[in-house]
């Protein structure tokens, strides 16, 4: 498994083929942060929202910066592109929980005060929303 | 001077005539050698550090990295066509080999590499696009303008198609018109010729192996059926494919299922098949060599292309083709062939067809001097085999009152000097003999 694999699919946006291979790199280096906000949006695309929520609750525990600092030209982030995607979702039917939770997740690379919205909408719709509010806590004031 | 180990690499990068970038394992470029610099018009500085995809913004940046089918393969990658984007928005058709290197422990840290510019190749290309072309096949014969249409009338089809025809004709060339007016036309196209491998290697290159599945399987390796996924797989010589490869091609033709060599995983492929064989396909079946259920799978779409014996009324347009391209190639002024040069051409019976003509006027052109091809410079056999039985076929240019008369007047005018009436026409001698052939003022 070779992680420079996982790295040329995630820039060619083929989600689901980069996963296994970035997996396999967190266990060789798991304080890979870099390859954690990769595997974040991976698994955000590939429906896997509460796997991309727990990674993204680890990263943010750590310090919040390592996604907020995000560059989108020099990370090569697709945050740009799979937002509208999203967002175009919300058209179509009920803000269910993970719809909030990933709109959170994938603003916080690009866009901090519309993530802190997210998690507001999603700690309100959340039976158990204390990840969700040490999440916003850990956040910078905007 | 000494030059320290750094300097004395990138001394060995910048001396190369190909250009060549490396990256590093998250895809950013880390060098970038003086021919590359030229070729893309920018500075190693501007592009150090940027992802390879925004610098180069390739189409296989997006789909078919060269770099990621090294690391999928595990062998480098040699040939791959492709076309880069210069800083000044030129369109660069290259040429691009790749290999990965790797640290200690096996693992990939760096992709290299190297791309060959080949726009002069798409200079002559463009050169010989001419009205007797159909996507690179030369031919206004009936029975080729009839190919012509059946392969656009079956343009947007999945169907599999079974080209036949003597050696030489240009079955391939036949594939490459399929392929590029297809609706895969921008997914791969992977080519194999089932003669050249022993059984065993067969099926590993068709469907791929699993490491340990025989002694050299040294590691997993893709086959050019999962290479061709989505698009195109062209199999030439299928018919002298081995009797079991028959069974498990027939399997990916129906089902597009398959396994690897060594593995028990079923895989599934999209790939549109083009068969060809220059074997008599009814022969080989009665005599057990090709199995029927494989021949009418693939037969679906057939297509027979005639042998050059049979469409001598092309033979001009394939002379004055292969003169402009070597012309090209070589610098040569050589413009024509002359009448007696054509005589013996026309006369010929071509066993080795399209390939064999290609093969005589590319020695006509090593040995020739002067700007026209004389008798004297053909191939010896074919001075010596003008022994044609069949008769010329009728040309299909379609006669026309008033030009039957101009030839009349012209060649009276010039007492049947060719070269002057052609001149006063506008047209080349080899067009002219074909019009003159045509409305018969010239007897075979």
């Amino acid at each position: 498994m070779s992680e420079m694999l996982g790295n040329r699919y995630f820039l060619a946006r083929q989600f689901d083929k980069a996963i296994p291979y970035l997996k396999e790199a967190l266990i060789q280096n798991p304080e890979g942060d870099k390859i954690k906000k990769k595997l974040i949006l991976c698994f955000i695309q590939t429906g896997r929202i509460e796997q991309a929520f727990s990674l993204f609750y680890e990263l943010i525990e750590k310090n919040p910066n390592i996604i907020i600092d995000t560059d989108i030209y020099y990370d090569d982030c697709p945050c740009n592109e799979l937002i509208p995607e999203w967002e175009h979702k919300s058209q179509e039917g009920e803000k269910s929980l993970e719809y909030l939770e990933t709109l959170a997740m994938l603003y916080l690379y690009c866009n901090v005060k519309k993530s802190k919205h997210y998690l507001k909408e999603a700690s309100r719709k959340a039976e158990n929303p204390a990840k969700i509010i040490t999440v916003m806590n850990r956040l910078p004031k905007v | 001077m000494k030059l320290t180990n750094g300097k004395l690499t990138e001394v060995i990068l910048d001396s190369l005539g190909e250009g060549l970038f490396t990256v590093d394992k998250d895809f950013r470029i880390n060098s970038l050698n003086r021919a590359g610099e030229q070729m893309f018009g920018v500075k190693k500085e501007e592009v150090v550090g940027d992802f390879c995809k925004n610098v180069f913004k390739s189409k296989r940046c997006f789909g078919e990295c060269p770099i990621e089918r090294v690391l999928e393969n595990g062998a480098s990658a040699y040939d791959l066509e492709s076309v880069i984007v210069t800083k000044k928005g030129r369109r660069l058709p290259v040429k691009i080999n790749a290999s990965v290197l790797k640290d200690a422990e096996d693992k990939p840290i760096w992709g290299v590499v190297t791309f060959r510019d080949m726009s002069h190749l798409e200079t002559i290309q463009k050169n010989l696009v001419t009205a007797s072309s159909f996507h690179g096949v030369i031919g206004r014969h009936k029975s080729m303008l009839e190919i012509y249409t059946l392969i656009e009338e079956v343009a947007d089809s999945h169907s599999s198609v079974m080209i036949t025809g003597e050696s030489g004709t240009g079955k391939e060339m036949i594939a490459d018109a399929i392929q590029q007016i297809s609706s895969r036309k921008d997914k791969p196209f992977v080519k194999i010729n089932c003669s050249v491998f022993p059984p065993q290697l067969l099926a590993s290159e068709l469907f791929g192996h699993v490491k340990g599945a025989f002694t050299d399987a040294v590691k997993d390796r893709i086959g050019r059926f999962e290479m061709a996924d989505g698009g195109t797989i062209f199999l030439d010589e299928a018919a002298e494919m081995p009797l079991q490869m028959q069974v498990q091609l027939l399997r990916v033709v129906q089902e597009g299922t398959f396994e690897r060599v060594g593995e028990s995983i079923t895989r599934k492929v999209d790939v549109r098949v083009i068969a060809a064989t220059n074997k008599d396909v009814s022969v080989e079946m009665r005599e057990g060599r090709m199995r029927e259920d494989l021949f009418y799978r693939l037969n679906v779409i057939p297509i027979e292309i005639p042998p050059l014996r049979h469409r001598r009324s092309d033979i001009p347009h394939l002379v004055q083709h292969f003169i402009k391209k070597y012309a090209l190639i070589s610098g040569k002024k050589i413009t024509e062939v002359d009448d007696e040069a054509m005589d013996y051409l026309l006369g010929y019976q071509w066993p080795g067809n399209v390939r064999e003509l290609e093969n005589a006027i590319e020695y006509a052109f090593a040995r020739s001097k002067d700007t026209i091809i004389h008798a004297s410079k053909l191939p010896l056999n074919i001075r010596a085999g003008i022994k044609c039985t069949d008769r010329l076929p009728e040309d299909n240019m379609p006669m026309q009152p008033d030009e039957y008369l101009l030839l009349k007047n012209l060649l009276q005018k010039h007492q049947w000097n060719r070269s002057r009436v052609a001149a006063e026409m506008g047209i080349g001698r080899t067009t002219l003999w074909r019009r003159l052939k045509a409305y018969g003022f010239i007897k075979e």
